[in-house]
């Protein structure tokens, strides 16, 4: 290999930039403290890991070694943010899968029409069809509850919106339902009462969640069917409010989808609703998995932010009343039914409630905990975990 | 590793440019090969075994081959046992588990898959052992007695995992001596971030829009959202792929090496056949050389041509890929060029400049198409839906905005940079501008693209804790 003279007396400056810009941005990363949390991302920064050989040998240390480097980055946060500005500035409303809406609802549609693809037969017959029969073992009644997707009802907030995809999305619905009560399993569907009440803070703008409101509603659809289904049985009648409040809790409430956004300056003006019914009993159990639990029934704390609205997620809970003439009911979902169970408590006798993600991971759990508990009513709005 | 890492570029490069540079220059080739071997580990080490296997095979090989130079029938039959044995190594963790479903699909048997993990680069590493060999044999290159040197040809880390192919003939000279030049230097790692910012500003921005319509289903799709993912499918491997060449050829040149071009403004063609001379040059060389001239080339009449072709073909659409896909793609090619070959380059000069351009572009796009699917009765139904003038003809409007809207500004670039324009901006400015001027104008281009390159970079790893469901 031949230098020559006169080339070794010249400095590649360009190469020398380039290594310089490098070696600044990694010795900063380094020098500069470890983040451990990120309320922008919502999630803990990955932290320094040595390796040990079975994580090299699989590969795994190596991806955590590339994660907690850009995680750890300097001016990550500012990155970001620039960013989110620059593709803002050229015209970009989808930023990560999340589309800004010119009323600042931010909805997780990439183009496509959302699809009512989820009760399809494999999950009707592996899934509903085996709760359905454990319920019916002890004679309880069982249902499927399908909760108005919030991508349909910001639907025509969606810029690139196609009129006809929601009437399509109606039609294929209610096809869904019709094979499932063709199966004989009894839904609930809360479309109709959401439209009714479509003029209402039902969704947030900022979260991929309903609000209290939202539920309430879907709640009062639950009592209908079940008032329907049961017309020899003493109806059972939500009463009005005792007490609703609304309020910003304190600090940022990040929505889900904001920090999905990544744009600190997007305005958010959600606010949190929650609510009281009259005669709400004041003396009750409550167990989580079985042990007995000294929570309450409704967190009223105003710094718990997300938490207050859900009322938390718990794998199983089971609030007992000492109200005999009322009936039983077990509630089986995601962070959406978390709300129906504050209000169920106030109807039914014993309230129970499992949340899959918590929750074992196989039917029989399922089956077995069904007619164990034999609540009178078994519903089921979110198992998609479950095998 | 990949290029486009954080360890990569923040650590592992700057850190690998200091210490080649700082070393005596006898011991850089021993430095090189062991930052190739990292490289290669990094992630995955188990994997590194199968490479030096293949590097062994070689050089025993190259020994051999070298050694019955007098005989030419025995060079012939060590030359055949080293094809044999890379090509196995190839199969084995390539195609095993094709064979096997073939198998299966045929006789009915429920012979199960393996699921053998493909290692890293191999397809390339492994085309590149064989040129060694092959350049032996045909005394176009002498045979290494030290293996440490063939071992850093055939795993020298910029051309690893995706090439450019650098045939031994090209690089033999550069593994014993490279000069180093301060321009070349310079122009080396502008060529590097060039080619990052094709790969992370737009194969992977205009590959956002792509994947959305191949992973959406044909179905679903309608004429204008059928041909925007395919346009975007098309620029995206084209940013992708000649992207890498790109930084490979940088780093080469980063540490003395000069690497062949790989691609020349493909899209630009005007013709199929012109087309593969500006895509992907050095398979294309490799199997033109190594292959079709071996079997006659077209030497030997026009059925031989012909059916050379069809066989290079097959093969260059194998080697892509364990799948039906890849070979109906290489056969579309085969057709188009024997085509080409037979009946319409005759009448090239007749047709207007603009429509050869679009007759080409539409055939690339559909070829594409065919690659890029996982089935062929996937690429067979969005290709129909490609030419279906009747399917959502009214949300055909709404989908223009939204493509124009969230996706314009980078397929439109796309399509402005896939052309020689950046080059001519280049030239222009040097024009126009003093030597120092100009040097300072590219190094601040490079550090503006290098910057928004970091900056894609860590917002790719932005990963907001959320859960979509209910």
């Amino acid at each position: 290999m031949n230098t020559t003279d006169n080339e070794k007396k010249r400095v590649p400056k360009r190469i020398v930039l380039f290594v310089g810009i490098c070696l600044a941005i990694l010795s900063a990363s380094l020098i500069k403290k470890d983040v451990e949390y990120s309320s922008f991302e919502n999630r803990t920064m990955q932290f320094f890991r040595w390796p040990d050989v079975n994580s090299v040998l699989s590969g795994e240390w190596f991806e955590v070694f590339e994660t907690y480097n850009l995680d750890q980055v300097i001016g990550r946060d500012l990155l970001v943010e620039i960013n989110t500005h620059i593709l803002r500035a050229l015209g970009k409303r989808q930023i990560d899968r999340i589309t800004a809406c010119d009323d600042d609802t931010l909805l997780i549609i990439s183009y496509d029409f959302p699809q009512p693809a989820r009760v399809g037969d494999p999950f009707t017959e592996n899934v509903l069809i085996p709760l359905k029969d454990a319920t019916a073992s002890y004679g309880g009644q069982f249902y499927y509850m399908n909760i108005y997707p919030r991508d349909v009802y910001f639907w025509n907030s969606f810029p690139y919106h196609k009129d006809e995809t929601v009437d399509d999305y109606h039609a294929a619905n209610d096809e869904d339902m019709r094979d499932l009560n063709g199966k004989g399993i009894l839904s609930v569907d809360t479309y109709g009462i959401t439209e009714e009440h479509s003029d209402e803070y039902l969704f947030f703008k900022s979260d991929h969640h309903y609000t209290y409101k939202g539920a309430y509603y879907s709640y009062l659809k639950l009592l209908d069917v079940i008032n329907a289904n049961n017309p020899d049985k003493e109806p059972l009648s939500f009463p009005e409010w005792e007490k609703m409040d609304h309020f910003r809790p304190e600090g940022k409430f990040w929505g889900s989808l904001v920090s999905h956004l990544g744009d600190p300056g997007y305005k958010n003006t959600d606010f949190l609703e929650y609510a009281l019914p009259k005669d709400y009993p004041d003396e009750y159990t409550r167990y989580e998995f079985g042990e007995p639990s000294d929570m309450p029934l409704i967190r009223q704390d105003e710094t718990t932010e997300y938490g207050f609205f859900m009322n938390g997620d718990y794998g199983n809970t089971v609030v007992k009343t000492n109200r005999p003439d009322r009936p039983s009911i077990l509630i089986i979902g995601k962070s959406c039914t978390d709300a129906l169970e504050v209000m169920a408590v106030y109807d039914f006798n014993e309230m129970h409630s499992i949340d899959p993600r918590m929750f074992e991971n196989n039917i029989t759990a399922y089956t077995e905990y069904i007619k164990n508990a034999k609540c009178d009513y078994v519903v089921v709005q979110d198992i998609f975990e479950m095998e | 590793m990949l290029f486009s890492s954080y360890t990569f570029i923040i650590i592992f490069l700057p850190l690998l440019i200091i210490a080649y540079y700082i070393i005596p220059e006898k011991l850089r080739n021993a430095l090189l090969l062991a930052a190739s071997l990292a490289f290669y580990a990094w992630g995955g080490p188990s994997y590194l075994l199968v490479m030096l296997g293949s590097i062994l095979i070689n050089y025993v090989s190259g020994l051999a081959v070298d050694g019955l130079s007098e005989r030419p029938s025995a060079k012939r039959w060590a030359v055949i046992l080293t094809v044999v044995l890379n090509l196995s190594l190839l199969g084995y963790y390539k195609y095993t588990d094709f064979f096997i479903e073939n198998i299966n699909w045929i006789t009915g048997l429920d012979i199960p898959l393996r699921h053998i993990i493909l290692p890293l680069g191999i397809s390339f590493y492994t085309f590149q052992g064989m040129s060694y060999v092959f350049d032996i044999s045909r005394g176009k290159g002498k045979v290494l007695k030290n293996p440490l040197r063939l071992a850093l040809y055939i795993s020298f880390f910029p051309q690893l995992i995706a090439g450019p192919i650098v045939r031994y003939e090209t690089i033999a000279p550069q593994l014993e001596h490279r000069n180093v030049d301060t321009a070349v230097l310079n122009d080396a790692i502008f060529r590097f971030v060039r080619g990052l910012t094709k790969k992370v500003l737009l194969a992977n921005m205009i590959g956002e829009y792509a994947g959305i319509c191949f992973a959406e289903g044909a179905g679903s799709l309608t004429l204008v959202s059928s041909w925007a993912g395919a346009i975007a499918y098309t620029l995206q491997i084209y940013f992708d792929f000649s992207g890498y060449s790109d930084m490979a050829i940088g780093l080469g040149a980063i540490f003395g090496f000069s690497f062949p071009e790989n691609f020349d403004h493909p899209y630009c063609a005007q013709s199929i056949t012109e087309f593969w001379r500006r895509w992907h040059i050095s398979l294309g060389t490799w199997f033109r050389d190594y292959v079709y001239i071996p079997l006659g080339g077209n030497r030997k009449g026009k059925l031989r041509q012909f059916l050379n072709i069809i066989v290079v073909w097959f093969l260059t659409g194998f080697w892509h890929g364990a799948s039906w896909n890849f070979v109906i793609w290489g056969l579309y090619y085969a057709l188009i060029l024997v085509l080409e070959k037979s009946v319409i380059l005759k009448y090239k000069e007749k047709i207007p400049v603009f429509f050869r351009h679009i007759y080409t572009i539409i055939l690339i796009v559909i070829g594409f198409v065919i690659f890029n699917s996982p089935s062929l009765s996937f690429s067979s139904s969005y290709i129909s839906r490609m030419f279906d003038l009747t399917y959502g003809r009214s949300t055909w409007a709404s989908e223009l905005i939204h493509i124009f809207r969230e996706y314009g500004v980078v397929i439109l670039a796309g399509c402005i940079f896939s052309t020689p324009v950046a080059d001519r901006i280049l030239s222009l400015i040097k024009e126009k501008t003093s030597a120092s001027s100009y040097e300072v104008i590219k190094s601040v281009i490079m550090t503006v693209l290098f910057l928004a390159c970091f900056m894609r970079l860590v917002v790719s790893s932005y990963n907001p804790f959320i859960y979509f469901r209910f």
